[in-house]
């Protein structure tokens, strides 16, 4: 293979580069922006929601339950009110997401062994809030049943006949930052490579450049090589900020080997640079490259597993997730950063991505081919 | 030897549309050869075979004695293609765009200061080394796409509308730094819509729909008896007004064709219709002093008159 001209076209891309500082920045500061803007709003842990209390009993049993409301930390008291349709109001006013009813004879039938019962009221509108408010809710029943059991049998600190104790391992604080932050190195180097590459291509062919290569003795081979390792290059760059983004502030550290993410990382973008000529062919100026690549990406973000969980998506969508490369990535970056997982353990996901990164990789050179003829 | 440029036979389709159809001619070394035709007649087609960019579908050209088929990349290093639009790195100064193109072709560094140390005397870019392309007005940048197009001593350049779009004085520069490449013994291959540029040429070939429908040196041409019927001559009369000398002479049964060239009416009249007697005419309808002088035909009358012989024998 002959490299006429590779050295030559490398080293223009850089001067191109050099020369057009704005849109070097614009392309790498959005991913940094995006780590740090996800992180903090993307986050589904739900703590201190607003809650208002009807407490029409007031004793020590009701004070009692509503401190262990508290103390879960999901759960704070906004407002206290005094009837039914108030409590209510409340809620439908988005004052307060839960409205805590308490019976005037709550302490009474406490004491009495009774069943002393708690209306808890959810804002249903964002499920996931009403869910954890739910468990939480549950939860504070439970343990007042293990509590009142201890108390008949006389047993201080009474067992429960079933002990479940989850332990989290990975993610200790279940934190939802943990699982973005590293999911945005993947659709960070998705936006900017498929977008620089498809630009790339474009801008030459506008200005009738791409022609005047071509006439030239270089191959398209070396060609397309002196295009994209600067591209190449920059992507690495943008993952190594990521990854001290990552580091610096929410303080998540590589768990595994940086060397096999980093070389991993290359298959994902040979993959994502093939969408990307592949977008510069069908484009006919920069705007519409712009637009395809945005096109290509929301499917990523959404069926790849980077928001929603991959496996309570519909048939339909599950099945289009398994042709992501981003859906791979996202597996090999959140196993290396979070679990420390070895390239053995992501095999799985190493070989469907490889696989496609040759498929749209050798697709996307016959297509530029095709298109130069 | 073999001249730089022969072309036998050339044909391209693309699926059921022939866009160039067994199109032949030859380019001797030094000349300036003038390709011209209606968009999308043929041209560029044309251009992108010889350049090795688009495989012929029939016949074969042979650039400098190498076949297109089959030597396409070697026939690239020995040519050079500047495009009609300005197709430079507008971003990158007139130094760093021709040394790309230096080290596009592969020419070593010292190889690489010596062409741009010459091609920048040669095109008096000296001054305008540091300056971004996108910065030049259209002369220079046209210069500049020259002296890029050169840097590698290519033997045959070929040149595509370069004078579209630039001013009277860059054009007539351009031309003269292309009569005196041609004196230095390259071969160009030239496309343009002027008519005075291709009387420029040492040989010119017109493509219509996909044919070669003329192809010769200008004064050859002028006197293919298809653009001169037999028994016909051309002739310019100078009268005023020349819309109403047109319309009165058209008239006439004696005359075949006319048509105004600025501000005096060219006409085809039969050899009978002498001086004398389209006087005559020009007096009885009142246009008094009118002048009348034997005109050799235009290139654009040659043009004209192949485009509408080709059209009778097509669509008759």
């Amino acid at each position: 293979m002959k490299l006429t001209g590779c050295i030559a076209i490398l080293h223009k891309e850089l001067i191109h580069m050099a020369r057009d500082p704005a849109t070097l920045i614009f392309s790498m500061l959005p991913p940094i922006v995006q780590v740090i803007a996800f992180g903090i709003a993307i986050d589904t842990d739900v703590r201190d929601l607003a809650t208002a209390v009807y407490d029409q009993d007031g004793k020590e049993q009701s004070r009692n339950f509503i401190q262990a409301l508290v103390n879960s930390d999901v759960y704070k008291i906004s407002e206290y009110v005094s009837s039914h349709e108030e409590l209510i109001r409340s809620l439908v006013e988005g004052r307060a997401v839960v409205g805590v009813e308490i019976p005037p004879d709550f302490t009474d039938r406490y004491k009495a062994g009774q069943s002393a019962s708690a209306a808890v009221y959810l804002d249903g509108s964002n499920n996931t809030i009403a869910l954890q408010a739910m468990a939480t809710a549950n939860g504070i029943g439970l343990q007042s049943l293990i509590e009142q059991l201890g108390q008949l049998t006389g047993q201080a600190h009474p067992v429960p006949p079933l002990d479940v104790r989850p332990r989290v391992l990975f993610n200790p604080d279940l934190l939802s930052a943990n699982f973005f932050v590293p999911g945005i190195i993947g659709v960070a180097i998705q936006l900017s490579l498929t977008m620089l590459v498809a630009f790339a291509i474009v801008r030459e062919r506008e200005i009738g450049t791409l022609e005047q290569l071509m006439v030239s003795p270089a191959t398209r081979f070396a060609l397309l090589l002196g295009k994209l390792i600067p591209y190449v290059g920059l992507a690495y760059i943008q993952i190594g900020l990521l990854l001290l983004a990552m580091r610096l502030c929410f303080g998540i550290p590589v768990h595994g080997s940086v060397v096999l993410l980093l070389a991993l990382s290359g298959i994902f973008a040979i993959a994502v640079i093939g969408i990307g000529l592949i977008i510069s062919t069908a484009a006919k100026n920069q705007v519409q490259a712009t637009q395809l690549a945005i096109a290509t990406l929301l499917p990523s973000i959404f069926l790849s597993g980077f928001i929603y969980p991959r496996d309570t998506m519909p048939l339909f969508f599950y099945v289009i997730s398994f042709c992501l490369p981003l859906t791979y990535f996202l597996e090999i970056v959140r196993g290396i950063v979070l679990r420390g997982a070895e390239f053995i353990n992501l095999i799985s996901s190493v070989i469907p991505l490889s696989f496609m990164a040759v498929i749209l990789f050798t697709l996307s050179v016959i297509k530029f081919r095709k298109r130069l003829d | 030897m073999t001249p730089p440029i022969v072309v036998e036979n050339l044909t391209k389709r693309f699926g059921h549309f022939t866009a160039v159809d067994h199109v032949s001619f030859e380019v001797a070394k030094g000349e300036i050869f003038g390709f011209l035709g209606p968009n999308g007649s043929g041209k560029s087609t044309v251009i992108r075979m010889l350049c090795g960019l688009l495989a012929p579908s029939e016949g074969d050209a042979s650039l400098l004695g190498m076949s297109v088929r089959r030597n396409a990349a070697e026939i690239k290093r020995r040519i050079g293609y500047m495009s009609q639009q300005f197709s430079l790195y507008r971003d990158l100064t007139v130094r760093e765009n021709m040394r790309f193109f230096g080290r596009l072709y592969g020419l070593s560094r010292d190889k690489i200061d010596q062409r741009q140390k010459e091609l920048g005397e040669y095109l008096g870019l000296g001054p305008y080394l540091d300056r971004q392309a996108g910065l030049l007005s259209g002369g220079w940048k046209q210069r500049l796409a020259l002296a890029s197009a050169l840097m590698h001593e290519p033997e045959i350049v070929f040149l595509d509308e370069p004078t579209a779009g630039i001013d009277p004085v860059a054009r007539r520069e351009l031309w003269n730094l292309l009569f005196d490449l041609s004196a230095r013994g390259i071969t160009l291959f030239v496309t343009t819509h002027y008519m005075d540029e291709a009387e420029r040429c040492t040989v010119v070939a017109y493509i219509y729909l996909s044919k070669l429908i003329a192809y010769g040196e200008p004064s050859e041409l002028k006197k293919l008896p298809e653009v001169t019927p037999e028994g016909c001559r051309r002739i310019e009369i100078r009268a005023e007004p020349v819309t109403r000398v047109l319309d009165r002479f058209r008239a006439h049964p004696q005359v075949r064709s006319a048509t105004i060239f600025g501000e005096a009416a060219h006409l085809v009249v039969e050899e009978r219709f002498t001086d004398e007697a389209v006087r005559q005419f020009a007096h009885e309808q009142g246009f008094s002093g009118a002048l009348v002088r034997n005109v050799l035909p235009t290139l654009e009358d040659v043009f004209v008159a192949m485009t509408l012989a080709e059209e009778k024998k097509r669509f008759p």
